[in-house]
């Protein structure tokens, strides 16, 4: 995928994020689509199309609303993070360990957009994150055919 | 390796400067505006009819004793509507003889679609399609069917956006309308509503409606938020704490008026 289809999907999922995800919620936690797709690709060994999807979706839910590079700095945050942690410790990969980075990855990024120690506030958390794995595993289950044979993540150099 | 990160970092520095250049943010609303208002339409149109039909599948066992109970609140209501019409009839008279001049209490409002909503459940916002153009200024207060939403916290040229009331951020001077009792609302994550802060001397009752209490001049007074579901403060609290049911269904809100004076 070239670097303008990435900016352009980017942008169209972003749309997506704030007009008909919203109406989705599972006891009203939303998942994290933009990071979900960037660790996906992440995952797929598209390292440079995952970085890019999470900064332009990360600017593009900014400009729609967040405060201001919030969601850039947490979503291109995680993804470093991602990329350093499966090159360090992870020489192949499977689903599960996507998930559970799904899953990490969200709430690292509910806990610095949204900081608080109120128990509800932490059970949105953790069913935004799990809401963000199942979303993971649909695009996994969809992409699946096509991705299987590279599900391998390149070890560190 | 090294030229990688070099290469993401002054990425992130330009991104940087992108954002903080107000006008760029404005462009990209302006262009994102028809493609908001595009997906807002599409989700409605396609998305939201077929998820209330599978919600009236899944609530199918509950149906018959809502249906009681409607059949309950609909009697209820048409003994208040024949009181009802017999106070309109005698308001009407009253009116002629003071010569009152009705006018929506005064207030002077401006219509708005929903083009947007949060994508989390943590910012509680809506995006509307009124901004600089129509006139709007921060702080403006929004309802929708006379209920309290919130207030304009960022205008661009031609969207702006909605700071709600069950934002967790955020707290709004209210009055329960009975008792008289003044409290601060605020927000919960999953759009809900508690009241607070309400003195411990003073009798509330559930079902009271909350209004606005006009304290700070952010709101005007009288504004309708909810209704009071339960108290929730424990007897050693020092204040009282009740839980408000919200009216207002945020997921599903497509019209919202701005109060613009």
């Amino acid at each position: 995928m070239n670097t303008f289809k990435t900016i352009l999907f980017a942008y169209l999922i972003a749309l997506v994020s704030v007009t008909i995800l919203p109406k989705f919620p599972i006891y009203n936690a939303l998942p994290n689509l933009i990071l979900v797709i960037s660790l996906y690709l992440i995952f797929q060994n598209e390292i440079r199309e995952g970085v890019i999807w999470g900064v332009a979706g990360g600017i593009f839910l900014n400009f729609l609303g967040f405060k201001m590079l919030s969601n850039t700095i947490i979503t291109v945050a995680v993804i470093l993070l991602t990329i350093f942690l499966v090159r360090k410790f992870f020489e192949t990969s499977n689903v599960y360990i996507f998930l559970a980075f799904c899953f990490i990855g969200t709430i690292i990024c509910s806990i610095f957009l949204q900081p608080s120690v109120n128990i509800l506030v932490i059970a949105g958390y953790l069913l935004s994150s799990l809401y963000s794995a199942l979303v993971g595993f649909l695009i996994y289950l969809i992409y699946r055919k096509k991705y299987s044979q590279r599900l391998n993540i390149i070890p560190m150099e | 390796m090294k030229k990688r990160y070099t290469l993401i970092i002054v990425l992130f520095l330009v991104v940087f400067l992108i954002i903080i250049y107000g006008p760029v943010k404005n462009v990209f609303l302006i262009i994102s505006n028809p493609f908001l208002n595009f997906f807002e339409k599409a989700s409605v149109l396609i998305i939201s009819k077929p998820a209330d039909f599978f919600r009236t599948i899944k609530n199918v066992n509950n149906l018959a004793s809502e249906n009681q109970g409607l059949q309950r609140k609909i009697n209820d209501l048409e003994a208040e509507k024949a009181g009802l019409k017999e106070k309109e009839k005698e308001n009407e008279i009253l009116k002629r003889q003071l010569n009152f001049v009705e006018n929506t209490k005064g207030m002077n409002l401006l219509g708005a679609n929903v083009i947007g909503r949060s994508p989390n459940n943590f910012s509680h916002y809506l995006i509307i399609n009124r901004g600089e153009k129509d006139g709007l200024k921060i702080g403006q207060a929004v309802i929708s069917e006379g209920l309290l939403l919130g207030k304009i916290s960022e205008v661009n040229f031609n969207t702006s956006k909605v700071f709600l009331v069950t934002n967790p951020t955020g707290a709004v001077p209210a009055l329960t309308q009975d008792s008289r009792a003044a409290g601060l609302i605020k927000g919960e994550i999953g759009y809900g509503l508690v009241l607070e802060d309400l003195p411990k001397d003073i009798l509330i009752f559930e079902g009271e409606n909350i209004i606005t209490s006009g304290l700070g001049g952010e709101y005007p007074k009288g504004l309708l938020i909810g209704k009071l579901e339960k108290v929730i403060s424990s007897t050693a609290d020092v204040f009282q704490r009740a839980s408000i049911k919200s009216l207002v269904d945020y997921g599903k809100l497509e019209i919202v008026f701005i109060i613009t004076s």
